[in-house]
Formats: C-alpha cells, structure tokens, sequence
C-alpha cells in the first residue's frame, strides 16, 4: 500500500488552518500544502503534486466543489482522491458531495486529536 | 503515525500537541470578542437596511466562520449561538431574505446578547461531550436564552406597578401584564425565565393558574411560574402545583420572598469553574493535567518549581493543590507543612500524585498534611473525578465557614481576607481599588419598632440587592449588624460614589413588609480607595470615618474619605 504523504487542504479560516495543520503536521506527520481557497489550489496543485485533496466546502472566491471540478478537468488530477470538510450535514447532503467525486465527507468541527486518524482511516480505505 | 497519540509511551508527544493546542486555543480565545463585534456590526447594518444582499451575505459567512472555528477549539457555547444565528440566516436564505418578522428578529437580538456576554466575561463553557452539546434540544437552548426577563402578570393594576418597581429595584428586567391576551402574546415572541401569576385573575372567567397549565400543555418545557394569591386553601395550592408552580405566596406578597426565590433560580450552574494547582518538576506532566482538568472546565495554574507555589497561592485562588511528591529543591511532604503552616491554606485540600507505590510512604505524605494520594500515571477521568468531589465538598464546608448565614455574604474575616488579595492585586497591577463601608440609618429603631423578623428582612433585602446590581468580582460582606463592607476593585472613588449613590436611591425606594404596612430604609457609605490609602489599616479607618462623618452629616448619604496633607 502507498503511504500518505501529501495533502492539499483547502480553507480560507485562518484560525481553523492552524489547528488543522498542528493536527495534520504534528500528529499525522503528513506533508501539508495550505491554501485559502479555490483559485489558489488551481495555482498551487501542479508543483505540489498531492495524493489526497482535503478542501472546505464554503469559501469565498472559489468554493470547495465549484474548486473540485476545476481541479478534475486537469487530465493529471481526473482521480485523485478529494475528501469534503463541512459543517454538520444532512444525509442526502453526504450524498450530494459524494455524487460529485468526493471520496468522503468530514464533519466540521473536527476534533483536531482525531483528525489524522480520520484522514488516515480514509486513506487506507481507499486504497484497499 | 495517527494512531500513535493513543498509546501511552507517547505521551510526551502526546502533551507537547496539547500544549500546542492549549497555545492555539488560548490565542483563539482572546479574539472571540472582536469575532461577535462583527457579527454585531453587521446585523445592526441589516437591520436598517434589510435589502442590503451584501451585508447580508457577509453576516452568513460570519457567523457561520464563528460557530466552526469555535466549535473546533472547544468553545462550544459559542459555536452553538452563532450556529443558531446562521440557521436562522439560511432559512431566510431559502425562502426571501428581505423580509424580516419581529420574532426573527428578536431571536438574533437574543442570541447575539447571549454571544455577547459569553464574549465578555471570558467564561466558555468547555464540554468535552461534543456529540451531546450539539443535540442539545432548541427548546430547552431558547429557555436558557432569556433567563434575564420576568413576567409578572396580574389585574390589579396599582399594585402590579408598586410590585414591578421593586423587583426591578433588585437588578430583574420585568415586564408587566395586566391582560392576559397580551401576556399569551408576549409568551410567544420570548421565554421568560419566570413568570409570577396571579392565581384569582379577574372575575368568573379562569384561573391564573388554570391559564399557565393550559399554557404548559402546549410547551416541551413549562414556564416557571410562582403564583401569588389572596385565596390560599389547599385545592388553590395544589392546582399551582400541578401547573409546576414554583413557589406560592399569599397577598400581600413580600417582595423579599420572591427575590429569595428568584435569586435561588438565577445562582443555579452560575457556580465559578474549580480552581486547581498543579505543582509538578516536570512540565510535560503539569500541562498534561492541565488540559485534560481544562477539558473539563476547570481552570488550572501550573507550578514547576517548588518554591514558587506560595507566590502562585497569592494570585491564584485554588480549591486544590495537585502535588507531585518528589521534586528537586523541596519535596511534596515539605511543602505540604509548609502551607499547611499558613492560616489563609489551611483548608485547601492537597492531593499527592506519585508514582510511590510504597504504602507507608504514601501514609507519611498524609500525615504531613496531606488529603489523599493519587497513584501515577492517572487515568484523566480518574483524575477528574478526583479532583471535582473534593473541590465539591472543600467548597461546600468553606461556604458555611466564611458566609453570613442570614444573608449569605463573606463573614467579617473572610472579607477583610479578599481586601488583602484585592489591594495587593491593585498595588501590583496599578489599578485603582475602592472600600467601602456601609451600614443601615437607624437600624435599631427597624428592630424596635417593626420586629426582629422584619429587621432580618431587612438586612437581606440589601444582601440581595448588592449581590444583583453589583459586578460578578466585586466583593460583598457583612461586617456584623446592620454594617457591610465592599470591596470594588478596578473602581476609583468618584466611580465607587455614583454607584452607591445610584443603589442608596434603589435602596430608599424599596418598601419592606411588616405587620403595619410598607415601611422605607435607608444607608450611609464611607468610601475609602487605592491609591490615595495603600494600607488595610488605613482604608478600613478612613472609609470608618467617611462613615461617621455621613452619619453625622444627616445620613442617606455616601461621603469620600480624602486624605489630608
């Protein structure tokens, strides 16, 4: 199985980036790419080359889905797995965010102890 | 990886994230003020022009910022209120936002107040019960909302206005009702926190309380309601009670019972979250506890070097002192003697936590002083558990020990105790600090002429109304008779004066019950500050004169004492 390495994660909310990267950096060990919104990731993806793309779904610019589907038209990005972070959601919202590609869907607020664990879990289910 | 932080070996790592966590949260949490300004800004924009697309976008994006990063730092009240604002701005969203009715509009008044408070007195609720704060019911969420408003509802409409003024006099925001359509109407827009009925209302047509149980049917949570009636058979009770009265009392109602009452209700979880020390070499350690006691609400100072804990005891009012039992410098037993030496510590329990698995060892650190032994490594709950029964019951035997028993304020010593921390405080910090003494005019004469009972009334009328009109920290006592003591820190004199002053009006105004009637008191002050005294003794004696000279004077008066060259 191919190890998790680097993160692309998506959100505009700066006090939100931190506690996510302390939980994603320090406690997951995961080399984390930080962009505050969907037109930076369209900037940023290419050199960074991400295994996994975390992205917030409300942000202003650019939102996590309209971002998405941007990033899916690039042909290198087509299947690379996203993950949706979003405020507590509805069941058929969950599907919604899955029907447009998205692997799974993580609900904010996080617990920033579990957060590694979470995108970790993730992870190894996917690539079984 | 991940999963690493569980394990136990790791928990060095494990504190240096939480500490981490403990340094982002702690920067969080000075910036939640200016966070619900905004927010506040904006909705006061909308309201004068609701049609404002922008503004309205902008106060969404707000609060919606506000309730997830709140959230994911633990501030879970504050999450939740703003949440509530923004599902009340998405369901304007879904259908037309231009329009706003008054009930959406007061709904975002109150939360925002509600936000703004919280904001204000730094207080954040930490639950570490994620899942069961967020369910937490609207219903049961929109009764806490506005605990501060009392309906008070009778016919009689004389005494309905003598009856508001007074309990307005105490520090309540009441609303009066002499209909009962407009009170039914008032029910729907706001919750009260009580509702005081009159239980006959009217002639021949039903009850009060038949209306407040017709009410109730309809609620997920009854009103709280007390009832006052000049009917006061056993049926009349016990109709009350089955309509969840609260309390029931006969016209003439004293005004004193009911604040009694209403004050019981206010204190309830108002209760100041644990104050704990942990003294420890190691700060892995310390901040180990640290958060997980934080975690749980509890405010934690932590002490690495020994030596310091008695500078940290001065500042820090601690319920319990956590002590780690071998530390280089001055071990646990010797310090435990060592507070235990000073009169102020003597009944702050202190909990050992060692590794020492040797059972005479751990006997020996009690017969030094010591409370109980806590074996390492704890698990959190354990700890927790621990810490919160004895601060329960530390608590609970020092309340009876330092309060007035009739009016529930500090004894005289425990006063003088807190004017001591006060001024030293003001001194180190340089901020100003006012004491006050205040004694009732003609207190003797209450006595006599109208009964004990009634002079005992009295006394806690004013207990009562200092303890809701003042501020949260100022401090309250009763000296002994009819003579108290304030202490006001952050308060120079001018300011100290316009604020008794304002209570020695409310105070004149109120009309206390006896077997002849209403009849009035009134109170002299001594104000006596920091920096202009910088000594107990001098501000005890100067605010003493201060007092004379206003008795003197002609009393109902609050004179300064100011000092002469």
């Amino acid at each position: 199985m191919q190890a998790l390495e680097r993160i692309l994660y998506a959100e505009d909310e700066i006090d939100i980036q931190q506690v996510a990267s302390l939980a994603l950096e320090t406690v997951g060990g995961y080399t984390l790419k930080i962009c505050g919104s969907g037109l930076v990731v369209l900037n940023e993806i290419e050199a960074f080359e991400p295994q996994l793309l975390l992205f917030d779904v409300m942000m202003p610019d650019m939102d996590g889905p309209t971002a998405l589907e941007k990033v899916r038209e690039m042909e290198a990005y087509k299947t690379v797995p996203a993950v949706f972070m979003t405020a507590k959601v509805q069941p058929n919202e969950t599907q919604r965010y899955l029907d447009m590609g998205a692997v799974d869907v993580i609900a904010k607020p996080f617990d920033p102890m579990t957060l590694a664990a979470q995108v970790q879990g993730i992870w190894e289910r996917i690539q079984s | 990886m991940a999963g690493k932080v569980d394990k136990p070996d790791d928990q060095k790592a494990l504190a240096a994230f939480q500490q981490a966590l403990a340094a982002l949260r702690g920067g969080f949490a000075k910036k939640i003020s200016g966070k619900v300004e905004e927010i506040h800004q904006s909705w006061e924009r909308l309201k004068v022009a609701p049609e404002d697309g922008h503004t309205f976008h902008l106060l969404h994006r707000q609060a919606h910022t506000l309730a997830g990063t709140a959230a994911t730092y633990g501030f879970e009240e504050v999450g939740r209120l703003a949440r509530e604002i923004e599902l009340i701005l998405q369901a304007k969203l879904a259908e037309d936002h231009f329009t706003w009715t008054k009930t959406a509009v007061d709904q975002v008044d109150v939360f925002l107040v509600k936000l703004k408070k919280i904001a204000r007195k730094n207080t954040f609720e930490l639950s570490s019960d994620t899942e069961a704060s967020q369910t937490a019911d609207a219903g049961l969420l929109m009764a806490k909302m506005s605990e501060d408003i009392i309906y008070l509802v009778d016919d009689d409409v004389d005494l309905l206005k003598t009856t508001k003024a007074q309990i307005q006099a105490f520090g309540y925001d009441v609303e009066a009702f002499s209909d009962l359509n407009q009170f039914d109407k008032a029910i729907e827009r706001q919750t009260p926190a009580v509702v005081i009925m009159d239980a006959i209302f009217g002639e021949g047509e039903k009850t009060g309380i038949e209306h407040i149980a017709d009410i109730n049917a309809t609620r997920k949570h009854p009103l709280q309601s007390i009832f006052i009636t000049s009917k006061h058979d056993v049926l009349t009770r016990l109709e009350a009670v089955r309509a969840n009265g609260l309390a029931f009392f006969p016209k003439p109602v004293l005004v004193e019972q009911l604040i009694d009452v209403l004050n019981g209700l206010n204190n309830q979880g108002e209760e100041d979250a644990y104050k704990v020390v942990i003294v420890d070499d190691s700060e892995e350690q310390s901040a180990f506890a640290a958060l997980h006691l934080q975690q749980a609400g509890m405010e934690t100072c932590e002490v690495n070097d020994p030596l310091q804990l008695l500078h940290a005891l001065a500042d820090f009012p601690a319920d319990i002192i956590l002590m780690d039992l071998y530390m280089p410098g001055c071990d646990g037993f010797e310090l435990s003697k060592v507070i235990r030496q000073m009169d102020a510590y003597v009944s702050i329990p202190i909990v050992f936590l060692s590794a020492e698995q040797n059972r005479e060892k751990q006997m020996g650190a009690m017969s030094m002083g010591g409370d109980d032994f806590l074996a390492k490594p704890i698990e959190p709950w354990h700890l927790i558990s621990a810490v919160t029964s004895r601060v329960q019951r530390g608590r609970m035997i020092r309340k009876l020990a330092e309060t007035d028993g009739l009016t529930g304020l500090l004894t005289h010593s425990k006063s003088k105790e807190r004017l001591t921390v006060e001024l030293s405080r003001a001194i180190r910090e340089r901020a100003t600090l006012s004491f006050v003494m205040l004694d009732i005019d003609h207190f003797k004469q209450v006595n006599d002429t109208y009964g004990h009972p009634a002079g005992d009334r009295v006394l806690k009328s004013l207990a009562n109304m200092l303890k809701q009109r003042l501020r949260q920290y100022d401090i309250i006592g009763r000296y002994g008779g009819e003579e108290f003591v304030l202490v006001l820190p952050n308060t120079d004199a001018e300011m100290a004066k316009i604020v008794l002053d304002t209570l020695r009006v409310t105070f004149s105004e109120i009309g206390h019950s006896s077997d002849d009637g209403l009849f009035h008191c009134t109170f002299s002050c001594g104000i006596a500050s920091y920096p202009e005294f910088d000594k107990i003794m001098s501000l005890n004696h100067e605010a003493d004169q201060a007092l004379y000279k206003a008795k003197k004077n002609g009393r109902n008066q609050v004179l300064i004492a100011k000092k002469t060259h």
